[in-house]
């Protein structure tokens, strides 16, 4: 092997760590809110209003990040913000990848005519503008966290519908599940005992990439004003909020934007990290 | 694909954002503005109809009825009453007013200007469901129309009124054959006045577009083509400004305001005469709101002089009173920002720990989020738990007038200086009294004021009126709505404190 080749399981390692961390620290700040940020996210301060970040002439220290439009900690909004985020991806993950391996495992294991229908299912859903679909119910229905929950998994089932259904049809061939089969154990049980868990490490590796999507996914829904209940610090909602200022102050929506940024790239470098851990031969 | 539209979209907002910054920046301004004499106006919100007995806002649904047509008499912009369809009117006694109409006058359809046709459009006004919109019966109480001859026309009130010319300048005359002879969605979407311009064409939640009526009786306005367009955005109304594709920009909040300025545009401040409050709906989901001492625990928890300071950029002030200057009465105590007197009197009112109240405002004025964020906030620091909540215009137009808000509401009434008008609003079951206040002492006094035609009599009164109605606190009094456009410099015009928009009195160089 080339010294080229030796290098490169170590850089990918180092960047999934680095998604790993930026993950985690958000979600650090999810769960201790309360007690890291320095004040009320929702705490008006009519004469504090626009403070630039401490770095620039007429920032404080009181305030990191600059205060917003109301005089509201940008800081204390970002760390509240991740609670919203976070939460709607971790959600719609849970919610998309439970329908969408059920979805999946069963297409693949019994095939015939159930394959064929849910096929069909899948690909009109992935014919459908996700976008527009969401906004569509939300704007029918109304916003609010599980609604958007709801909403972003309709639109990530299939993602992992589409790869268990694959996994499930190579692993139905093996040896020990025909072995399995021949010996009369029950249907239910080949698929939780062996079945499943070959499809596990895929699941893992699409989930991490669709919670980076959902989370900008939220974020663009509630930018629209149709996403979580607009009254809530969400990094989306701080987005449109900002939009106005672009020009005055350009942190009310670069603090925000940055939030989301660097939680959707750590998402993205740990699925990375994942997929070549579980499946090096997909990875390049 | 979940993957790909999403990113897509992030994509495309931050490309929209760039695009906006680069065409502030950027662009120059295109001179067929100029050349053609078009005059575009950018506004928030779309016309809602232009039938012209269905006239419920200012701007820009008023804005194009006052261009397409012409009512008896012209408001202008300091109230006074100026001759427009009629030349000249008086008073044959307490209940009798006569008009002499103008000669010579054609509709866009060739229907001809008389008397008759006042008459039919003065029916048509008073029934169902123009008269919800048209207040010109309700509020001046007149019962007969009588032609005198072709061009000269008596109008009879039940009682004397001082509202007569008031009402009559938003009762707007439209061609009487076509109008009663067609479809009703029709008369809203092909209108035919008198006016200085016609409509050329109305693509919904875009532009509508007028064009010069070559047969105007009066002055051949200065521009021949008027483009109304909607621009839901205050930054990119703003932005298209700066960059010459729009020449006014309607809706500007003063805290932005500064963006209006250019070198081909600047920002108008206009002193505002509309009275900004949050409605306080007593027929709302919470209770609490019925007691008049919650309401001026209200009043006095939120501190209006700093949000004018910080929020409205010092331009504008209080409101001393429902009604206007000079009109109000002086004696009126404002309820100063005490904090510890709204948790006392919430507690006298029984509620110590406060209640849940939702606050709801829609587009309708800019920095209605803002607004009803930092009223929730002051709220919040009295007990109260307040929930702020956006509504789409339409469905918050409807609850208004259903008086069917949650709980407050951020709203402004009555850019005019016209004390019986301005009074009226708040009366029993009146169409624009949104917060359900009703109080027949009150309304006697409204009443008995505008039938008395003695100056000093019936300002007395309406000072008993306008105190009483100050104490029991219908609103959560805030300030008079600054009022800021942002106008092409090359365009000459006096921009109205009541919102309404001339282009016809626009001179483009």
């Amino acid at each position: 092997m080339s010294p080229r080749f030796r290098l490169r399981p170590g850089r990918r390692d180092t960047l999934g760590l680095i998604g790993a961390t930026i993950l985690l620290l958000a979600a650090g700040c999810a769960l201790l809110a309360p007690w890291i940020a320095p004040h009320d996210p929702t705490a008006v301060s009519l004469l504090a209003r626009m403070k630039p970040p401490m770095w620039i002439d007429g920032g404080s220290l009181a305030h990191p990040l600059g205060t917003d439009n109301l005089g509201r900690d940008i800081l204390s909004r970002v760390i509240w913000g991740s609670r919203i985020s976070l939460a709607v991806g971790v959600a719609a993950v849970i919610v998309g990848a439970s329908i969408g391996s059920t979805i999946g495992i069963v297409a693949g294991y019994f095939g015939g005519w159930i394959d064929n229908i849910l096929s069909v299912v899948i690909n009109a859903q992935l014919s459908f503008p996700f976008i527009l679909l969401a906004i569509f119910l939300l704007a029918t229905f109304g916003g609010g966290f599980w609604p958007v929950v709801f909403v972003l998994a309709l639109g990530a089932w299939v993602n992992y519908a589409r790869v268990v259904r694959g996994m499930v049809m190579s692993v139905k061939n093996q040896d020990y599940v025909h072995a399995a089969i021949s010996v009369g154990v029950p249907t239910a049980r080949i698929l939780r005992t062996t079945v499943l868990p070959n499809t596990l490490s895929p699941i893992v590796v699409v989930a991490s990439f669709s919670m980076a999507q959902a989370i900008l996914a939220e974020a663009a829904l509630s930018f629209l004003g149709v996403g979580v209940d607009g009254s809530n610090p969400s990094w989306g909602v701080m987005l449109n909020d900002g939009r106005a200022y672009l020009q005055t102050a350009w942190w009310l929506t670069a603090m925000p934007g940055l939030a989301i940024a660097l939680t959707v790239l750590g998402g993205n470098l740990c699925g990375d990290w994942l997929q070549d851990r579980f499946n090096p031969r997909i990875g390049n | 694909m979940f993957r790909k539209t999403s990113s897509r979209l992030a994509r495309q907002l931050m490309l929209s954002s760039a695009v906006a910054l680069t065409m502030a920046a950027a662009l120059p301004a295109p001179t067929w503005a100029q050349d053609n004499e078009t005059i575009t106006i950018a506004s928030a919100n779309d016309v809602i109809s232009l039938d012209p007995h269905m006239l419920n806002s200012n701007h820009p649904t008023g804005s194009v009825i006052w261009s397409i047509f012409d009512s008896l008499v012209r408001r202008a912009p300091d109230g006074t009453p100026e001759p427009r369809l009629a030349t000249s009117w008086e008073r044959m006694d307490d209940v009798t007013w006569r008009f002499h109409l103008r000669e010579g006058v054609t509709f866009t359809n060739g229907e001809p200007f008389n008397a008759e046709a006042v008459k039919v459009n003065f029916e048509r006004m008073n029934t169902a469901p123009f008269s919800t919109y048209q207040q010109l019966h309700d509020q001046t109480g007149l019962k007969e129309v009588n032609v005198i001859d072709d061009y000269t026309i008596d109008l009879v009130t039940e009682a004397p009124t001082v509202n007569m010319l008031y009402w009559l300048a938003e009762a707007f005359i439209s061609a009487p054959k076509y109008m009663t002879e067609s479809a009703p969605d029709k008369v809203a979407n092909e209108p035919v006045g008198s006016g200085p311009y016609k409509l050329e064409s109305w693509q919904r939640d875009d532009r509508l577009t007028l064009t010069v009526n070559e047969d105007y009786w009066g002055e051949a306005p200065d521009a021949e083509t008027v483009v109304f367009r909607v621009v839901p955005e205050t930054s990119s109304r703003l932005n298209e400004l700066r960059a010459g594709t729009a020449d006014i920009a309607v809706d500007i909040t003063p805290d932005i305001a500064g963006q209006a300025d250019s070198d081909i545009s600047s920002a108008v401040y206009v002193e505002g005469l509309r009275k900004m409050h949050m409605g306080i709906n007593l027929n709302g989901e919470q209770p609490a709101l019925k007691d008049p001492k919650v309401r001026q625990a209200l009043n006095h928890a939120v501190d209006v002089d700093t949000i004018i300071t910080a929020l409205l950029d010092g331009k504008t002030v209080p409101i001393p009173s429902i009604v206007n200057p000079p009109n109000n009465n002086p004696d009126l105590k404002r309820f100063e920002y005490d904090p510890e007197k709204a948790r006392a009197l919430l507690a006298e009112a029984g509620y110590p720990d406060g209640f849940p109240l939702t606050i709801q405002y829609s587009t309708r004025y800019a920095g209605g989020k803002e607004v009803s964020e930092v009223v929730a906030s002051y709220l919040s620091e009295v007990g109260i738990q307040p929930t702020v909540e956006a509504v789409e215009l339409g469905q918050f137009r409807e609850m208004l007038a259903n008086t069917s808000t949650k709980g407050i509401y951020f709203m402004g009434w009555a850019a005019l200086i016209n004390p019986s008008v301005e009074l009226v609003i708040l009366t029993c079951g009146h169409v624009d009294n949104s917060s359900g206040y009703c109080n027949e002492e009150y309304d006697a006094l409204v009443k008995k004021a505008s039938q008395t035609l003695d100056d000093a009599e019936r300002k007395k009164l309406e000072f008993q009126a306008q105190e009483i109605v100050w104490n029991d606190a219908p609103w959560l009094y805030l300030w008079r709505l600054p009022v800021v456009f942002g106008k092409a410099n090359n365009i000459t015009y006096d921009l109205r404190a009541d919102n309404y928009v001339e282009p016809y009195l626009m001179i483009v160089e």
